[in-house]
């Protein structure tokens, strides 16, 4: 995908959304204004939509004009693959968390992320991802009280 | 003889030992966060934010101010010793910073930047200690309707000064007020755009969505970039001369007047103030050719503008409950955290708070001071550690701080794609400030904008009625005619702008 295509899925998006957002804000408008003489609860997001739209029309148009080929995603395979792994490292932790839980999750993150991005040895990457893991873990629920994500099985 | 009464006690306050030993971390974090490639205070704050839920709401809040204003002193440390901005406004400390270590003088570099910070910040702070509760004064005679157009102003300004592109900095703004929106409705209870998600329906975490465009974006952004290991030019000898600290003071006043007055309003941020301290010392430097090569002034000028700049940022802050920039945007999401609302109205009902805030300020300045150029040495083993090995950290991090505030799965869910969307703002040049005042100030702007309304029966006549709010109308109008008219000249000339 090139800059310019990004400009235009950027600008289609924005449309989309404020269009979104107008469109479902008129019922909640339109019940409402009679009630207490003032708006109601979708007039706010209705312009706000519609200023949106016009905005992202004129970025739109300007995104059009734009003539600039280069590419959005970096063109040296070894930092797109380092990009794409790390998109996917944060996309698998929030998706496996419900699951696993944070001590494990967490752990599995710092792991691979040291192997496979950072091309560490397992014999310094798995040692160390524990450490940190259950350092934090201690810190922040142990002595900070703060409650960290807890998986089917309760840790 | 009331001013120096609240003064006294305001430091009475902050020198309660647990208040202390909060600001302290604070500012030791700040530092932290502040050398730390990839992590501003923005995010710092964000991600450090749930610590502090279990504090009360003076040490919870002292600890956040001081990380704030503790990364403008952290951040020329990185600038100056491995020519990388650790934040953003340290980027123009680079040009001479970098030079002066490369010559043997980072010590002395590093201190001339800790003694302008100290200088510039506490002026800043004396500023601050005056104007805010005067300005806190005004704003009772405000309305509803003068209050949502400040309000407004206060966007547009921002808006302006966001980025190159007007456009892009409306829609991003516009995409936030419209995420605000989501969820139940704060005056009517109904539910907006949530399809009958209970999670929708509490509506997107403000904290969550920042880490996600300042952390996260930040992490895919240098993934894309190769950040091995830093080599860092050598401390050497740390302070510099009498006769050189006296002969920087005119520099450091300089900024100062720069950084504050700028601070105040809303959109300048401490990086374009310290551009344009620097600008100034090159201007009325008499040798500015020598600008580059590695002068004191061209690092004391940028560093004491955007300390300053920080300690003028609080007074809208603190008047209006406006923040001026992201970083107290998220200041202001913890205010409201504590059931706080910044304001008039705090300086009355809450002055504890408020005052105690500002005089621990005065002490994270001189700690900072203290701390900074012996901790050099440390932060400089901080920076040798790879962002190989930081990277996944702060992911992390990230996390903790965006679930643990609502203990909510969804919340990381939220982070999760406002740092894709973080992402593609930056490779788009599409400003994330908008965004992330307008995902805060959100709520209150709609509801001061349907009261106004209901006050007057629907009437749009409401927001044009006495002088004020006409002069505010005005301001606004102006300021988009102004602003489109530059870009539109700029675009003719062959620029980069709309």
């Amino acid at each position: 995908m090139s800059i310019r295509q990004a400009h235009l899925v950027a600008a289609v998006f924005s449309i989309l959304c404020g269009c979104f957002f107008v469109f479902f804000s008129i019922p909640i408008y339109e019940s409402s204004i009679g009630g207490g003489g003032g708006p109601g609860a979708g007039a706010f997001p209705f312009w706000i939509g519609l200023i949106t739209t016009f905005f992202g029309g004129i970025y739109l148009w300007q995104s059009l004009r734009n003539m600039d080929r280069d590419q959005f995603l970096p063109v040296e395979r070894r930092q797109r693959a380092v990009f794409l792994q790390t998109a996917v490292a944060i996309v698998a932790y929030v998706s496996l968390m419900p699951f696993l839980g944070f001590l494990l999750t967490s752990f599995l993150l710092l792991a691979g992320y040291l192997r496979w991005i950072g091309g560490y040895k397992l014999r310094f990457a798995l040692p160390f991802s524990l450490g940190v893991t259950v350092l934090l873990y201690y810190c922040f629920h142990v002595l900070l009280y703060i409650s960290l994500p807890r998986g089917l099985m309760g840790w | 003889m009331d001013m120096i009464a609240t003064v006294l006690h305001a430091f009475q306050i902050a020198l309660d030992p647990l208040n202390f030993l909060w600001c302290t971390v604070g500012v030791v974090l700040g530092t932290f966060v502040g050398v730390l490639p990839g992590v501003g205070p923005t995010a710092g704050i964000a991600i450090l934010l749930p610590i502090t839920s279990m504090l009360a709401p003076i040490p919870g809040l002292i600890m956040l101010a001081g990380i704030y204003y503790g990364s403008q002193y952290g951040g020329s440390t990185t600038s100056i010793l491995v020519n990388m901005p650790g934040e953003v406004s340290s980027v123009v400390t680079c040009l001479d910073g970098y030079p002066l270590a490369r010559s043997g003088r980072a010590g002395q570099a590093l201190a001339v930047a800790a003694i302008s910070s100290f200088v510039a910040g506490t002026l800043g702070l004396v500023g601050l200690t005056f104007f805010a509760p005067f300005l806190a004064q005004f704003a009772f005679a405000l309305g509803m309707p003068e209050y949502f157009l400040l309000m407004v102003l206060a966007l547009t300004i921002m808006v302006n000064l966001a980025g190159k592109s007007l456009v892009k900095a409306m829609v991003s703004g516009g995409l936030g007020l419209l995420v605000t929106t989501i969820g139940l409705d704060a005056i009517t209870g109904s539910s907006r755009f949530a399809f009958g998600s209970p999670q929708l329906m509490g509506g997107m975490d403000f904290i969550a969505a920042t880490i996600g465009l300042f952390a996260i974006s930040e992490i895919l952004v240098n993934a894309e970039k190769d950040l091995g290991s830093i080599v860092a030019e050598k401390v050497g000898k740390l302070y510099p001369s009498w006769k050189e600290i006296i002969g920087l003071v005119p520099s450091m006043l300089r900024s100062t007047v720069v950084g504050f007055s700028l601070g105040i309003l809303p959109g300048i941020s401490p990086t374009i103030t310290s551009f344009l301290a620097y600008d100034l010392e090159k201007r009325m430097s008499k040798h500015p050719e020598r600008f580059g090569t590695g002068v004191l002034e061209g690092v004391a000028g940028p560093e004491g503008a955007n300390n300053a700049c920080t300690s003028g940022g609080f007074i809208p802050l603190m008047a209006f409950g406006i923040p001026p920039s992201p970083a107290l945007a998220v200041l202001l999401g913890a205010f409201m955290m504590y059931g706080l609302q910044p304001g008039a109205r705090m300086f009355q009902q809450q002055p504890d708070v408020l005052w105690g805030l500002i005089a621990s300020m005065y002490i994270g300045n001189v700690m900072l001071l203290i701390l900074n150029l012996p901790l050099v040495r440390l932060w400089v083993k901080i920076l040798e550690v790879p962002y190989r090995i930081l990277a996944p950290l702060i992911l992390v991090f990230c996390f903790i701080g965006a679930f643990s505030l609502r203990n909510n799965f969804f919340d990381l869910w939220t982070a999760c794609i406002f740092g894709f969307v973080g992402y593609f703002m930056k490779k788009l040049d599409i400003p994330a400030t908008p965004m992330v005042l307008c995902l805060i100030l959100g709520a209150n702007i709609e509801s001061l904008f349907r009261q106004s309304l209901t006050m007057s029966g629907g009437s749009l006549a409401v927001f044009a009625r006495g002088p004020f709010s006409v002069i505010l109308i005005a301001l606004i109008v102006l300021l988009l005619v102004v602003s489109l008219w530059q870009r539109s000249r700029i675009s003719k000339l062959g620029g980069d702008s709309d």
